[in-house]
């Protein structure tokens, strides 16, 4: 008992020091006044829309019973301030209100397509960072004698050139140009189109495909989700990880110029050694790209998801204001933002776990 | 890698006595080497189509080869048909020639990135000057300080592509919307870059010569702090543009963005997609690599301008800027 005591101890004492420094403390009371203006914001976005709400969300044919208790549901028959209050007060109890494409509560709405879209991003995110850092550190500490040198500066020119395509193509673009190749010409994947083939989904347990797939012992879907999240994934990949690779080379060779990297070089250190001290004090931008990419990604993947026909959490935003439902599109916008801030949150984290003169 | 300890103070002294905008006029002239004017060329390219692209169709017809097409001509026997002669590209689903639409369809995409990308330069720089000159002098400047910028932070945190979206849905799908949504996008970005500027130059020497010297202040920031703050704002314009460029296709391809039959690069990827899946590539293929080629030539154009602007920050730390630069 003890013993697990002791262990979590020491594995929460990094986070304990965390909290007791003045940077965390007043970046954490930050939070606060912004999650209060990203509330305001979406309040005031359902105001924008033109005419008469009510008319918007129930569309043409409705009696004017409906449109006025729809009108009282919403409380829009108050002060705008005490509808603002309502609007906190429903968030506050998880109440999102309801959409009225699904006709479903948005909560349920959410709960159905969000982690499914988060295991989607954070495989891509991975697997990305997997590729990108690795090729990143090389390309970015070159070894400047011996056989491989040469290949370290053909390397860098080539990722260096890679890195300004992916910031130049369109995601969308390039996830049909992978269905062309890889489906309509080659044939080696399935029919894109949703995460699963028709009838291979697993039980619904937590919403996450791969783990459904594996607490429920279901090999099949597993290997049919594989084969059609291979495409996706590699769109994300290529053109997200192009900025990941472009920061990790930036930082790497910012660095490779610095006094000790050279001093190290002249006491005959490793190129491997160098190169990991080289890294720890790279990361802190390379982090904030891959937080300001993983925060982006949740609503972010969304052409990516309509063209692969994923029912995900970007797709479900976009739709829900093509459908005129605005309330939906409202909590979307909500859900978004504090999935972005909080991400934000824990890159700041991280920065002050790397260099402790930032915790002060 | 110089090594020299600088006179720096002296040196920004001199620098602001003769030309307040040096920096700036420097990192924008210099002498083009091969692949600048390649990347610049590209630039004129896109220029040039913007003005004559959508007459190259209608132009061809007229030269009598019987393949021109204008880009919104429906040549209705010949729906989805492969590249060939009188279709250079192809046609797509509803026969339209693919190939007067991808050099039409420049024109509106680089309106509406211009615009947005001006108009968000506009009020963001001007945000953000005023943002970084009155934080952290008296309290209220210090709140409205705080409040612009943790707007724009706020701002930023939010699903921008729904964002647009939604703007777009909210107000009607107009060219105009979509310039004022991207404007909307991309005025953090410039607020920032532009404060952060002003913070580092509001203490510079010359700053100080000026107050003492009795300028308002008013005369401070517009002749003397501005100019010298909006080199990296300046510097980030070829980016913004290709982001603009790439975010418009994007909301066309929702169908959020510029209205058919218009000829816009995502609302032309929009219509082929389908064909894609079937295997008829000529429809979606060209508009994208037209995409691509110009988001691509802006990025060279952003990675040349950052090199420059490198190498203004470099010159200024030296004693002898001027000859450095021409040095090279």
């Amino acid at each position: 008992m003890t013993l697990i005591a002791k262990g979590l101890n020491a594995l929460l004492s990094p986070f304990k020091a965390m909290l007791s420094s003045p940077f965390i403390r007043r970046r954490l009371l930050f939070f606060l006044p912004q999650l209060f203006i990203v509330t305001i914001i979406t309040f005031i976005l359902l105001k924008l829309v033109p005419g008469d709400i009510v008319d918007v969300l129930l569309g043409g044919l409705s009696t004017e019973v409906q449109r006025n208790s729809l009108r009282e549901d919403l409380g829009l028959n108050d002060p705008v301030i005490s509808q603002y209050f309502t609007y906190i007060d429903g968030l506050v109890h998880g109440d999102l209100g309801k959409s009225f494409f699904t006709g479903q509560s948005v909560a349920h709405d959410f709960r159905d397509r969000l982690p499914a879209t988060l295991e989607f991003i954070t495989t891509a995110l991975v697997v990305a960072l997997l590729i990108m850092i690795p090729l990143g550190i090389r390309a970015g500490s070159p070894k400047q004698t011996g056989w491989t040198a040469k290949l370290d500066r053909a390397l860098s020119k080539v990722v260096t050139f890679y890195g300004l395509l992916a910031g130049s193509l369109a995601d969308f673009w390039l996830a049909l140009i992978l269905i062309f190749l890889f489906y309509a010409t080659a044939d080696i994947v399935p029919e894109p189109g949703g995460y699963f083939a028709l009838g291979a989904e697993p039980e619904k347990t937590t919403g996450f495909n791969v783990i459904d797939s594996i607490i429920h012992g279901d090999g099949g879907a597993l290997k049919s989700y594989v084969g059609h999240m291979v495409l996706p994934v590699a769109t994300l990949v290529f053109v997200y990880g192009g900025p990941i690779l472009k920061m990790t080379i930036t930082s790497m060779a910012e660095i490779q110029s610095s006094a000790y990297v050279e001093n190290a070089r002249g006491m005959g250190l490793k190129t491997g050694t160098i190169r990991w001290m080289q890294f720890r004090n790279a990361l802190p931008p390379i982090i904030t790209i891959i937080g300001v990419i993983y925060g982006f990604l949740l609503g972010g993947a969304v052409l990516v998801e309509r063209i692969f026909s994923l029912n995900g959490f970007g797709n479900y935003g976009v739709e829900s204001v093509l459908q005129n439902d605005f309330l939906a599109a409202q909590s979307f916008m909500l859900v978004a933002a504090i999935w972005v801030m909080l991400v934000y949150l824990i890159v700041d984290i991280a920065h002050a776990a790397l260099d402790p003169r930032i915790r002060l | 890698m110089t090594t020299t300890d600088t006179p720096e103070t002296v040196d920004s002294f001199a620098a602001s006595g003769d030309g307040r905008i040096h920096g700036l006029r420097r990192m924008l002239f210099r002498k083009p080497g091969l692949t600048t004017a390649a990347v610049y060329g590209g630039v004129g390219i896109i220029l040039l189509l913007t003005v004559i692209g959508p007459s190259i169709g209608p132009w061809l017809a007229d030269a009598g080869c019987a393949c021109g097409w204008g880009s919104e001509q429906i040549d209705s026997g010949h729906a989805l048909e492969g590249p060939s002669g009188t279709h250079f590209f192809g046609t797509d689903r509803s026969g339209q020639d693919v190939f007067s639409r991808v050099l039409a369809a420049p024109r509106i995409n680089l309106v509406i990135a211009l615009a947005a990308t001006a108009l968000s330069v506009v009020i963001g720089v001007p945000l953000g000057l005023l943002a970084g000159y009155i934080g952290g002098r008296a309290l209220a400047a210090t709140a409205t300080s705080e409040l612009i910028m943790r707007f724009m932070d706020v701002l930023q945190s939010f699903p921008l592509f729904v964002f647009a979206v939604v703007l777009v849905a909210v107000r009607g799908q107009s060219t105009e919307i979509v310039i004022i949504a991207l404007t909307i996008v991309n005025l953090p970005v410039f607020a920032r870059l532009a404060r952060a500027e002003m913070l580092t130059v509001r203490e510079q020497p010359y700053a100080d010569a000026a107050r003492i010297l009795g300028h308002g202040n008013f005369r401070l920031i517009f002749r003397h702090l501005a100019p010298n703050s909006v080199a990296s704002s300046v510097a980030t314009v070829p980016m913004v543009i290709g982001f603009v460029i790439l975010f418009t296709a994007s909301l066309s391809f929702v169908g959020a963005g510029v209205k058919p039959p218009t000829a816009e690069l995502g609302g032309m990827i929009r219509v082929g997609a389908n064909n894609m899946v079937t295997g008829e590539w000529w429809p979606s293929i060209f508009p994208g690599v037209a995409l691509g080629l110009m988001v691509l030539i802006f990025a060279f154009a952003a990675q040349d301008i950052a090199a420059r602007m490198r190498a203004v920050k470099r010159a200024e730390g030296l004693m002898s800027a001027e000859t450095s630069v021409e040095a090279g």
